[in-house]
């Protein structure tokens, strides 16, 4: 089989000074980190350290403060793709069992060929159960994390 | 043992009775399935069955079975090298075969190009009749100025004729003329009403089949130059342009006449370079065949060919894919007997309205010469998104009459609860004196329903506001 995409070629890599001016862009747009590969398997890969976010965990603490009643909650895949549940940069667990998720944050990833999509967290909440192992094959709606909503 | 396979593990892009029907064919290759299925489909039969299985969206077809750059990663993910569309969703586009064969997959079906070529139905009329395959006899052109060639161009195509503005479409800009006497006059109006409505006067004429039926042949091809034709079918029995039943081979017909068309259709089939399996539709009156147009995919209708011919036109399609040369001849291809379909749809029989739901008994019949093809098990729940088929029940016999008979005893044998099928009205048809006779045209069924909703006839003549 051959794959008919061979771009980027990856002849001119950035240098130094480039690399801080694409990191301080990818600050500003909110992300933590840029990848580029081709068909060949060559990978170019940029990540920023971030620090702590003060405000998330502040949320955090209001939630707990605010809501009382706790139900279990599904996570489920919003597509189908093979699991990361490990951030594939820094390879740490985006949502370990006892962890607090906020909704909307990234809980896991679908890795379909090329593509890489989030599962994101439905409410704010505890994981407490994860229901797939990282690398599996998983489909449409399939439940992947359960989290106890407070 | 082939040493070399294009492919050993096949993505099925389709759902219901057609996803089993071509799973059972991969096996019978010793390939791999993969059924890609909606949430709805959880349960289905072919589903828990594959060897693979993965849920790639909702109950929408648009989000599951109809998401073409989806179905390809999910090949991708899978790792199935080849696809079969079956029939409905994505059997027809061009742009997802396109897709496939770029994403280095095979396609279980006809290049890009043939299915284009034939779903514009000028290009597929033009390539048809450069292939010699007769069309609807008529002017082939513009009708000419002067009033004696047109009257001598119509009196050549035969009356009644039926005028068209060459700009024209959906039913306007067209009239249909009866005898020679009416012809210049009609010919005028229109031309009048063409230039109004459509500001160009430009009008041809074509035969007008009162009473056509519904003759489709079967072909098969290979890579490697040979184009078959399988005979013929017959699905004149139609209600709102979906067929209900269909048999072969058409009954009356010359077998002499049919193998004329045929070998013309595989003609068209070589000069194309068609790959795979399609069906050349066309009307039939007064011993004048009319091609209609092509459909570049497997039939729902398949089996009674397959029935007829003892060839397995998916196994076919399947081994064309990998690039095998078809191994059997025109000459060895026989029609032995007769076979007869009936659709079975979850439906009322009388108002067709839809009829979703549980099944808690699905009793089937058996016997010599009984086949039945669904995915239907005592406990699935017929799903309301998508079409209401859900089994086809085909009988075979050495000739028509014990086809009808066995169809008959088989049909008395389902049991089906709680749903609502439209078996009833396959039993009305099996006993209807006109299809008993055979050789009933395309609007039978409608007649035949119109009567059934007014039986004293006299309904329809009375003048409603």
């Amino acid at each position: 089989m051959t794959k008919p995409l061979s771009l980027p070629i990856f002849e001119n890599l950035p240098n130094a000074e480039e690399i801080v001016q694409i990191s301080q862009w990818l600050n500003e747009a909110g992300l933590n980190s840029l990848e580029l590969s081709n068909a060949h398997g060559t990978r170019f890969r940029i990540c920023v350290e971030t620090a702590k976010n003060p405000a998330e965990s502040s949320l955090q603490q209001n939630i707990v403060a605010t809501q009382q009643v706790s139900t279990d909650i599904s996570i489920t895949a919003p597509y189908f793709g093979h699991l990361l549940l490990c951030n594939p940069v820094t390879m740490e667990t985006f949502a370990p069992i006892g962890s607090s998720v906020c909704k909307g944050a990234i809980v896991a990833i679908l890795q379909i060929e090329d593509l890489t999509l989030p599962v994101t967290a439905s409410d704010n909440g505890t994981i407490v159960q994860i229901l797939a192992k990282d690398g599996d094959l998983v489909g449409y709606g399939q439940p992947i994390l359960k989290i106890q909503s407070q | 043992m082939s040493a070399r396979l294009r492919f050993k593990r096949v993505l099925i892009a389709n759902r219901g009775e057609i996803a089993l029907r071509i799973q059972r064919a991969c096996r019978q290759l010793g390939l791999e399935t993969v059924a890609v299925y909606s949430e709805a489909d959880a349960q289905s039969r072919h589903v828990l069955e594959a060897d693979i299985a993965l849920c790639i969206g909702p109950a929408a077809a648009a989000r599951s079975y109809l998401d073409a750059a989806g179905i390809i990663l999910a090949a991708k993910v899978t790792g199935a090298s080849a696809i079969h569309p079956g029939y409905g969703f994505l059997s027809e586009n061009a742009d997802f075969a396109e897709a496939v064969e770029k994403a280095g997959i095979t396609f279980i079906g006809p290049t890009p190009d043939s299915i284009r070529l034939m779903g514009d139905k000028i290009t597929a009329k033009q390539t048809m009749q450069a292939s010699g395959v007769p069309c609807v006899p008529g002017s082939d052109g513009p009708l000419p100025e002067d009033e004696s060639a047109i009257l001598e161009l119509a009196n050549s195509v035969g009356f009644p004729v039926i005028v068209k503005a060459s700009g024209g479409g959906g039913g306007r800009g067209m009239r249909v003329v009866w005898a020679a006497d009416e012809l210049i006059k009609a010919v005028a109006l229109t031309r009048k009403e063409a230039q109004q409505a459509f500001g160009n006067p430009t009008l041809y004429l074509e035969r007008f089949m009162q009473k056509p039926r519904h003759i489709e042949i079967q072909v098969l091809c290979d890579t490697h130059g040979t184009a078959l034709w399988l005979g013929a079918r017959d699905c004149s029995l139609q209600r709102r342009h979906q067929k209900v039943l269909e048999e072969a081979p058409p009954p009356g017909i010359p077998p002499e006449l049919i193998a004329e068309i045929g070998t013309r259709c595989a003609q068209a089939c070589r000069n194309i370079g068609y790959r795979g399996a399609g069906t050349f539709e066309f009307l039939y009156e007064d011993g004048i065949f009319a091609f209609i147009e092509m459909n570049t995919r497997l039939q729902v209708e398949h089996p009674i060919t397959e029935e007829t011919t003892s060839i397995d036109i998916v196994c076919a399609q399947i081994e064309i894919a990998q690039g095998k040369p078809l191994n059997i001849t025109q000459s060895a291809i026989q029609t032995s007997g007769h076979a007869i379909e009936c659709r079975i749809n979850a439906e009322n029989p009388f108002t067709f309205a839809p009829s979703p739901g549980p099944i808690s008994r699905w009793d089937l019949p058996g016997g010599a010469g009984i086949r039945m093809d669904t995915h239907i098990v005592a406990g699935s729940v017929v799903q309301p998104y998508y079409d209401s088929l859900i089994a086809k029940v085909i009988a075979h016999g050495a000739t028509r009459k014990e086809a009808i008979q066995r169809l008959k005893v088989a049909l008395d044998e389902m049991r089906v609860a709680t749903i609502e099928t439209n078996i009833p009205l396959h039993q009305e048809l099996l006993s209807d004196p006109d299809f008993l006779k055979g050789g009933v045209d395309i609007h039978h069924l409608e007649h035949l329903l119109e009567k059934r909703k007014n039986p004293d006839d006299k309904a329809s003549l009375s003048t409603d506001i």
